[in-house]
């Protein structure tokens, strides 16, 4: 069925995006990558050690997948902006994802920096995916400000707790002009089907896969569903009722 | 020009042409590096967080050379500007800057 993700004109052949953090091995994520069949993973900013050997651009260029320089850590828009241009300059991308976060308790995007990191970045000609919270009315500003992407979180970082506010991300859904990515806080493989039952385009994330006790046999679960979620999305649910209705007919029934 | 392992060396090293050889010593390792060679013919920078001792005169090109193995999926900035990969040749670093050299890691 072609039904692909398409971000910024770009086509992406799955709906998993993949955060490449907390993989306990360059293996067990080149492992991970190959079961997930995502086409963008998202990779971080730090000092160079030269002590490390191997890299992840090694794993994500062996799979041929694109890579999606982000801001994590960033707590400012200066920040933010700088951290996009040094990932610009080492990855050859102009696209990035764009994170400034409050504190280190929470992760919880910081609204006032974020519309004004966008705003910078969209100027510096930036192909801005930006992660937010779950709020409808800021994810409204973040697009007016041109971001190409809105990312809402279904839950903190890390959390696993999956998507706490279904109704604000179907909010956001229904007045999106832009894709909407499921960003954070996905658990287990139902999460990440209801998100995109929900209406989102495309869920990331990271921990679920990469911390997972089988990270590669994960990896296929939220593949899988992904793909699921999409399809009943798309296929129309039925109307949710109050009392029971029988499938079978109640013409025809024998008198016994 | 030798490519040092840095696991095994982090204290001294050279890069460039016989002759043209640039010691850097990692201060925090020889505290009396801001000792060596004649005064006024040396700085210290700091490059990621640590200061380094350098003979004046050395590009930021040289001192990503000898820092790093590869150049590849790496970007560098000096006092907070992203400084692009075509003009590291061009930049004399001068004495107090601050030089960030990142790179992809793991991240979500």
């Amino acid at each position: 069925m072609d039904d692909p993700l398409i971000i910024a004109g770009q086509e992406l052949a799955s709906r998993l995006i993949l955060g490449t953090g907390g993989a306990p091995s360059p293996q067990v994520l080149d492992a991970a990558i190959a079961a997930s069949g995502t086409a963008m993973c998202t990779v971080a900013m730090r000092r160079i050690d030269p002590g490390t050997s191997g890299s992840v651009l090694d794993v994500l260029t062996g799979r041929g997948v694109r890579v999606l320089p982000n801001t994590a850590g960033c707590r400012t828009a200066r920040e933010a902006l700088l951290t996009a241009q040094l990932g610009r300059e080492a990855l050859e991308t102009d696209w990035v994802k764009l994170e400034v976060v409050a504190d280190d308790e929470t992760l919880l995007p910081d609204p006032a920096e974020l519309l004004d990191a966008t705003e910078r970045l969209v100027g510096d000609g930036f192909t801005v995916l930006v992660y937010t919270n779950d709020d409808p009315i800021l994810a409204r500003r973040l697009q007016q400000l041109g971001c190409a992407a809105v990312m809402p979180l279904g839950a903190p970082i890390g959390s696993g707790l999956g998507i706490l506010n279904p109704h604000n991300v179907e909010l956001i859904v229904a007045e999106a002009t832009v894709p909407v990515v499921l960003d954070a806080g996905i658990g287990t493989a139902s999460d990440a089907a209801l998100a995109l039952e929900l209406g989102c385009d495309a869920v990331l994330l990271a921990s679920a896969v990469t911390r997972a006790q089988d990270p590669a046999m994960m990896a296929a679960a939220m593949a899988a569903a992904v793909t699921a979620g999409r399809l009943a999305h798309r296929a129309g649910r039925i109307p949710r009722r109050v009392h029971a209705q029988a499938s079978s007919p109640t013409r025809g029934m024998a008198v016994l | 020009m030798t490519i040092r392992d840095w696991s095994l060396d982090r204290d001294t090293s050279s890069v460039g042409a016989a002759g043209d050889r640039i010691t850097t010593r990692d201060r925090s390792l020889d505290r009396d590096a801001t000792c060596v060679g004649a005064a006024g013919d040396r700085i210290t920078v700091t490059f990621n967080g640590e200061p380094v001792d350098l003979v004046d005169g050395v590009t930021l090109a040289d001192l990503i050379a000898d820092r790093v193995p590869s150049v590849r999926g790496v970007a560098a900035a000096v006092d907070g500007s992203v400084v692009p990969r075509g003009t590291w040749q061009q930049v004399t670093l001068r004495e107090g800057q601050r030089v960030e050299l990142l790179t992809a890691v793991q991240g979500g």
